[in-house]
C-alpha cells in the first residue's frame, strides 16, 4: 500500500515536473531583432523585400498564416533551403512560429544567423499573439 | 410581582426559558435564513453558468465569422471582385460573391446564421452589401464599430473588431474584417444572428431556457419549456448586454428545484433539530449547574439556618465541590456558627457561676438541688446539704474593707472547692458570705466527714481575722441536713434543716459544724 502511494506521489511529481520544465522558447537571440506582432506587421508593410518564413508544420501552415509567409520547417532550415528563399544575405527575414512555447522558429533563427543573415526579425509571440490581436489570417 | 417574592431559582428557570424560546425562534428563523440563501446563492451560480455559456456562445459566432471571413478573403474571385471595383467602381462582382455565400453555402453554415455581408472602403464607408439576407439595416456601420474603428491608426486598422449591437431588428452580431489582408483595401462586415447560438446554451445547462429579446420580444423557447409541467421551477436571470451597454437579451433558464428544494428541506430540518437539540442540552446542562452549583449550596445553607431556628443547633457542615463564592459563603458562615456557639458556650457557662467566686451561683444551686432530690428520690438514696458562713465576715469586711472581703471570698470558695471534687457534688455561693455544698448519695456521716475536712482546709488557709472572736483565723459555721427524699418531703426541707443547722452552729459559738436534729427532721417528715 504504502509503496503504491509512494510510486502515485512520484508519478505526480513526474507530472507536476515535467509541465514546469517545458521550455520555453529564449527571451531573445542575440544577433537578431525581437518584434512582437505590431511591429511585425509594420516590418512586412514597409518592407516589401522582407521574407516571411513560418518554421511551423505544413499542416499547421495551411489552417492559417500570416498573409506573404513561406513554410519552412526549422528541421528543414539550411543553408541550401534559406538561400533558396531569401536571394541575399541583406534580404530581411521575419521567422515566426506557434508563439512562447515553441522553440522552431527560434531554432530556425539561430541557423540563419549562422549563415550569415544579417537582417534577421524573430516574431516571439507567432501565431498565438498573431489570433489573439485579431490580425489577418492567409489560407 | 414584588421581587421579594421571587425565588433565584425561579428567576434563573425564567430566564432560561426565555432564552430557550428565543434559541428555539433563532434556530427556525436561521433554518429558513439557510433555505433562501441557499436558494439564491443556487440562483446565483445558474446564472453565471448561463453567463459562461453566453460568453462561449458569441466566442463560437466570434471563431465561425472570423473563419468565413477569412477564407471569404483569400478567395480568389473576391480578389478578382475587388480589383474590379477598385478600378471601374462596379460593384456588381462583389455583391455576387456575396450573395453567393448565402444561395450556396460555406463552411461552418450550419454553426452560424449569417444574415448579413457588407463592404465599406478605407474611410468606413459602405460600398455594397448583399442582396440576400435580412433587409432594413440602416445603411453604415453600426456605431459601436463605426466608433471604434474611426480612431485607429496604423497596422491597429487591420485588426478585427466584434461585437453585439442593437438593430432595429433586434439584436445583431457583427464582426469588421480588413478586405484584402494585411494591405487592406476595405472592410467586410459579417453580420450574424446570436439567436441560433444563444439557443444552444439550453443544450449545454441542460436547463429549460427562455431568450427575450428587445422590447421583452421572445425568440426563443426551449423544447423542455413548452412541456415542462414538473416540479418547483426556479427562474435564472441573466442579462447579456450590447457593447453600447443597451440591454440585448434577457436569458431565463427554469432550474428544477424540486430534488434541491426537498434537500433544502432537509437540511433546513437538520439545521433547526441541531438548534433545537444543542439548545435542549444547554438548558438542561445549565439547570444542572445552577442546581449544583447555586440552588444546592444555597438550599443546604438554608436548612441548616432553618434547623438552628427549629432545633436551636447551629450545625454548618463544610461541604466540597462547591464554587468558590459558595465555598466562602458555606466557609464564613460556618465560621460565624461557630463563634456564635461558642459564645453562647460562654454565656451559658456565665449564667451558672458566680462572678466573683467562680463558683456556681444560687440559680445553679436551685436547679442543681432539684435535679439531684429527683435523682435521689428514683435512686431511694440519701442527699446532703451543707450550708456555710463564714464567721463575723461583716467585720472582717469592715476591717479589711470589700476588696479584703472579696479576696476573702474568693479564697474560702477555692477551699473549699479543693475539698468537694467528688463528681456529681456542687459547691455553690448562696449569697453574701454563705455557701452550699450539694452531696447527692451521701449519708449524713459522709457529710460530716465532708464538712469536718472544709472546716479544717478553711482554718489552715490562716487568714487574719483580727475582729472574730472565735479564733484569730478566718473560720466557719457549718449546718448540715441529710434527708432522703420521698413524695411528703422537698428539697426546701433539705434547706430549711440545713439553715437550722447553721443556726444552731452559729448559736453554739461558732467556728463549727451542726447536723440538723432526728426532732427537726421528724418534724418535717411529719409535716
Amino acid at each position: 500500500m504504502k509503496s503504491t502511494i509512494a510510486l502515485a506521489l512520484f508519478l505526480l511529481h513526474l507530472s507536476f515536473s515535467a509541465f514546469a520544465d517545458k521550455p520555453l522558447a529564449p527571451e531573445a537571440v542575440p544577433g537578431t531583432t525581437r518584434v512582437n506582432a505590431e511591429e511585425a506587421l509594420e516590418h512586412i508593410l514597409a518592407q516589401p523585400k522582407m521574407v516571411i518564413i513560418d518554421s511551423r508544420h505544413a499542416e499547421e501552415y495551411s489552417k492559417g498564416h500570416i498573409e506573404g509567409a513561406i513554410n519552412l520547417l526549422d528541421n528543414d532550415t539550411t543553408a541550401l533551403s534559406l538561400a533558396k528563399h531569401v536571394s541575399g544575405k541583406n534580404i530581411p527575414i521575419l521567422l515566426y512560429c506557434n508563439g512562447e512555447r515553441c522553440m522552431r522558429s527560434s531554432n530556425a533563427a539561430k541557423i540563419a544567423l549562422k549563415e550569415g543573415y544579417t537582417k534577421i526579425y524573430w516574431f516571439r509571440g507567432g501565431w498565438a499573439e498573431w489570433i489573439e490581436k485579431k490580425l489577418p489570417i492567409a489560407q | 410581582m414584588r421581587i421579594e417574592q421571587l425565588s433565584i431559582k425561579t428567576l434563573t428557570v425564567g430566564f432560561l426559558l426565555v432564552f430557550t424560546t428565543l434559541a428555539i425562534l433563532l434556530s427556525l428563523m436561521a433554518g429558513d435564513y439557510f433555505r433562501k440563501s441557499a436558494l439564491l446563492a443556487q440562483a446565483k451560480s445558474l446564472s453565471r453558468i448561463i453567463e459562461i455559456a453566453s460568453v462561449q456562445a458569441i466566442s463560437n459566432i466570434r471563431k465561425e465569422a472570423t473563419g468565413f471571413g477569412s477564407t471569404f478573403n483569400n478567395r480568389n474571385t473576391v480578389r478578382h471582385a475587388l480589383e474590379k471595383l477598385q478600378e471601374s467602381g462596379h460593384t456588381e462582382l462583389l455583391v455576387a460573391q456575396l450573395d453567393d455565400s448565402f444561395q450556396k453555402g460555406f463552411a461552418g453554415m450550419g454553426a452560424i446564421d449569417l444574415v448579413k455581408l457588407r463592404v465599406y472602403d478605407l474611410e468606413l464607408k459602405l460600398l455594397c452589401e448583399s442582396r440576400e439576407g435580412i433587409a432594413g439595416l440602416t445603411p453604415q456601420l453600426p456605431p459601436f464599430l463605426l466608433q471604434r474603428a474611426a480612431g485607429r491608426k496604423g497596422v491597429d486598422r487591420v485588426k478585427a473588431l466584434d461585437g453585439l449591437w442593437i438593430s432595429p431588428a433586434g439584436p445583431l452580431y457583427s464582426l469588421l474584417l480588413p478586405l484584402g489582408g494585411i494591405r487592406t483595401s476595405g472592410y467586410i462586415e459579417v453580420v450574424v444572428n446570436p439567436n441560433f447560438n444563444l439557443s444552444k446554451i439550453a443544450n449545454l445547462t441542460q436547463m429549460p431556457l427562455k431568450i427575450y429579446g428587445t422590447d421583452d420580444k421572445l425568440v426563443y423557447q426551449s423544447e423542455q419549456n413548452k412541456t415542462d409541467g414538473g416540479g418547483m421551477q426556479l427562474p435564472v436571470e441573466y442579462l447579456l448586454h450590447a457593447e453600447s451597454g443597451e440591454l440585448a437579451y434577457r436569458l431565463i433558464g427554469l432550474e428544477d428545484v424540486e430534488q434541491f428544494k426537498n434537500d433544502m428541506r432537509h437540511t433546513q430540518n437538520i439545521i433547526t433539530l441541531s438548534g433545537l437539540v444543542i439548545t435542549g442540552i444547554a438548558l438542561i446542562l445549565a439547570l444542572w449547574i445552577f442546581t449544583r452549583l447555586i440552588f444546592r449550596p444555597i438550599g443546604h445553607m438554608m436548612d441548616d439556618i432553618n434547623r438552628y431556628s427549629v432545633e436551636g443547633k447551629l450545625s454548618v457542615t463544610a461541604r466540597q465541590g462547591n464554587t468558590k463564592e459558595v465555598q466562602a459563603l458555606s466557609n464564613a458562615f460556618s465560621d460565624m456558627a461557630k463563634k456564635i456557639q461558642s459564645n453562647i458556650h460562654d454565656l451559658e457557662r456565665l449564667s451558672w457561676l458566680d462572678g466573683l467566686t467562680g463558683v456556681a451561683n444560687r440559680r445553679c444551686l436551685d436547679i442543681g438541688l432539684d435535679r439531684e432530690w429527683r435523682r435521689m428520690q428514683r435512686d431511694k438514696a440519701e442527699v446532703s446539704l451543707l450550708l456555710l458562713d463564714i464567721d463575723f465576715f461583716k467585720l472582717y469586711n469592715d476591717h479589711f474593707g470589700h476588696q479584703g472581703g472579696d479576696d476573702c471570698l474568693k479564697s474560702v470558695a477555692s477551699a473549699i472547692a479543693s475539698v468537694v471534687t467528688r463528681p456529681g457534688d456542687l459547691v455553690a455561693r448562696y449569697g453574701g458570705e454563705e455557701f452550699a455544698v450539694l452531696l447527692p448519695a451521701t449519708p449524713s456521716a459522709g457529710a460530716l466527714t465532708v464538712a469536718g475536712q472544709i472546716l479544717d482546709a478553711i482554718r489552715n488557709l490562716h487568714i487574719v481575722h483580727p475582729c472574730s472572736s472565735v479564733s484569730s483565723v478566718v473560720t466557719l459555721s457549718i449546718g448540715v441536713s441529710t434527708l432522703r427524699p420521698d413524695d411528703e418531703l422537698s428539697s426546701f426541707h433539705l434547706i430549711g434543716l440545713a439553715d437550722e443547722a447553721l443556726y444552731h452552729a452559729k448559736e453554739a459559738g461558732r467556728n463549727q459544724i451542726k447536723v440538723a436534729s432526728r426532732e427537726d427532721i421528724a418534724k418535717a417528715s411529719g409535716t
